[in-house]
């Protein structure tokens, strides 16, 4: 399915997981403790010691950013793949079994598409608090009406065609049908989904974070670096830079990867 | 006819819901909602008044019809922070933003629609696709970080504009507006010649060409209402993003409309503020993007049949 990488995707591909591995094993590799706070090196330009200088409380901007990686990728991680679950689930359902099962959802669907539950969900995290579960479940919980609806599609498509009609006289039941011949037959469109929304996601959850709503204080987000980076943008540009590449490449890697996904999806 | 009535129901339904949903996140979420919109320091005596006043005593069929009749009364309550009726704050701040939004949807019309137009008559091949390499890169840089990067590099490293934002200036709302505007832009432009392509193949074209009409008329009399209506719609759909868009962009550049309000009341914990903000939001997003579908049925006959 990936054969034929152009430069861009495998840019992209390769970013992605050095990203995941070096946040994964930011314990044990020889950065400055994220946390510790040195009054002697405040705000310092980016040296031979700390790579990417030092913020306002003399702690080390490099290890921040590759910190709040991990906090950012986690969340991004469970609140795609909540919401594609929820979306695969009840697209799936109304797509193949059809009926006023479909019609319910569709309702659903047009209905939950036209509030914009983004605005919502400030009001939600501010009153229950910030915290990884709670941001994956608000996040996760409001961004299935993309997946479900394409999902619903493709598989009211897919149900007319010959594979399924033969299964079905074979004598397959419904939900062996359902999972075992129709799913796989909606990988790329999984992957296209889950490229997508990891984008739209990330883009939430480091806006969220930027307009105060991140996990508490001393941990490091990418948005709160962004914002903490606002204060002191005429004197510390390094602030704000790593921040900022980092948010951007990796918007950038899953939006080229989503589209690498949705060309073989036209193709077949 | 039919499809105005289902839409305008579909609306309907969508304010219900959105006064629904605030009303749970308020009352419903777990954690006492006097506490949450009176504060921490709150005293027993004050909550229990509140208590009394809000109806919270009273089961939930009774203070359900009482929240949505105080609701469509734009009755918000008061803001804990500042001492002062929602909707008052609300309708000071919101001119601000008004003025923000307005500026920045000038420039996606100049800039999305007539750039790649006078692209298409005039025929540059290589423009047109540099215009389009531009809006992906700029489609996916979210608005925080490109208007941090961008202030951090006029303002700090060149110092070419100011960093105080002097709100009776003109030429200060640019910067910010096409902050704003950079998403918008990207996405309907490239939707927009996407569609602008794809008409052009069509036989139409080809006959109008072979009828001899000149490549501009073709383009301007011909293409451009068909695909005019598809980026109409692309609008209405980043509408959402586009109003969040002004929370950080007022945010970055210190202008103190809604989204200002909004970051404060946040910061300060002011939940009867928030909600009476995302309520007002809410609605008006599910306004505008009414008007506008409605617009596109009425320009464009062939969608009327769609919904019904």
């Amino acid at each position: 399915m990936l054969r034929r990488l152009s430069i861009r995707e495998l840019l992209a591909l390769v970013w992605l997981t050095s990203l995941a591995m070096i946040a994964a094993t930011a314990a044990w590799l020889p950065l400055a403790d994220p946390l510790q706070i040195n009054l002697g090196q405040i705000l310092f330009h980016p040296t031979v010691a700390n790579w990417a200088g030092t913020d306002e409380l003399g702690r080390d901007v490099l290890s921040r950013v590759i910190f709040a990686a991990r906090s950012t990728l986690v969340i991004t991680l469970g609140a795609t793949c909540l919401a594609i679950l929820l979306g695969m689930v009840l697209g799936v359902a109304a797509g193949y079994w059809g009926g006023i099962l479909d019609r319910i959802l569709g309702f659903a669907i047009d209905l939950f598409w036209s509030v914009p539950f983004v605005i919502f969900v400030v009001l939600i995290v501010s009153i229950v608090g910030v915290s990884r579960l709670s941001l994956i479940l608000t996040i996760g919980g409001i961004n299935w009406v993309t997946s479900a609806r394409v999902i619903r599609a493709e598989s009211a498509s897919l149900r007319g065609r010959d594979f399924i009609r033969t299964a079905r006289a074979y004598g397959f039941g419904s939900w062996s049908i359902a999972f075992l011949h129709l799913m796989p037959n909606l990988s790329s469109t999984l992957f296209t989904l889950l490229g997508y929304g990891a984008v739209e996601v990330l883009t939430l959850e480091t806006g969220l974070a930027f307009i105060g709503l991140s996990l508490p204080a001393p941990r490091p987000t990418w948005g709160g670096l962004l914002a903490e980076g606002l204060t002191y943008f005429s004197s510390a540009w390094w602030l704000v830079a790593f921040s900022a590449i980092a948010v951007t490449l990796t918007l950038a890697s899953f939006q080229g990867l989503a589209q690498r996904f949705e060309k073989t999806i036209y193709r077949e | 006819m039919r499809a105005l009535f289902h839409r305008t129901a579909m609306a309907l339904l969508t304010m219900w819901l959105i006064v629904t949903i605030g009303f749970v996140c308020v009352y419903k979420l777990p954690g006492d909602p006097a506490r949450m919109i009176l504060g921490r320091q709150a005293s027993e005596e004050a909550l229990r008044e509140f208590r009394l006043q809000a109806g919270l005593d009273r089961p939930l069929w009774r203070q359900y019809p009482r929240f949505v009749d105080r609701t469509i009364h734009l009755n918000l309550g008061d803001s804990l922070v500042y001492r002062r009726p929602v909707v008052e704050l609300i309708r000071e701040r919101s001119a601000a933003t008004v003025k923000l939004v307005f500026f920045s949807l000038l420039e996606v019309i100049t800039i999305a629609f007539i750039i790649p137009l006078l692209l298409r008559l005039t025929g540059s091949e290589i423009a047109r696709n540099w215009l389009q390499r531009c809006s992906v890169a700029l489609g996916i840089v979210p608005p925080y970080v490109l208007g941090v990067v961008i202030l951090a590099i006029l303002a700090g490293s060149l110092g070419w504009v100011s960093a105080i934002f002097e709100p009776a200036r003109i030429r200060a709302w640019i910067l910010p507006s096409l902050v704003l505007a950079a998403y918008p832009i990207a996405i309907t432009m490239r939707l927009f010649e996407n569609h602008m392509q794809c008409e052009l193949r069509k036989l139409y074209v080809v006959r109008a060409k072979v009828m001899g009409f000149s490549h501009r008329v073709i383009v301007l009399r011909e293409v451009l209402p068909n695909a005019l209506t598809t980026a109409l719609a692309a609008v209405a759909n980043g509408l959402a993003s586009f109003v969040t868009g002004t929370f950080f962009v007022e945010v970055i550049f210190g202008i103190s409309g809604l989204g200002r309000l909004t970051y404060d009341a946040i910061g300060n914990k002011d939940i009867g503020l928030l909600a009476g903000l995302c309520i007002v939001f809410a609605v008006a997003i599910t306004a505008i993007s009414t008007t506008l579908d409605l617009a596109q049925l009425m320009i464009d006959p062939r969608l009327r049949g769609r919904h019904a």
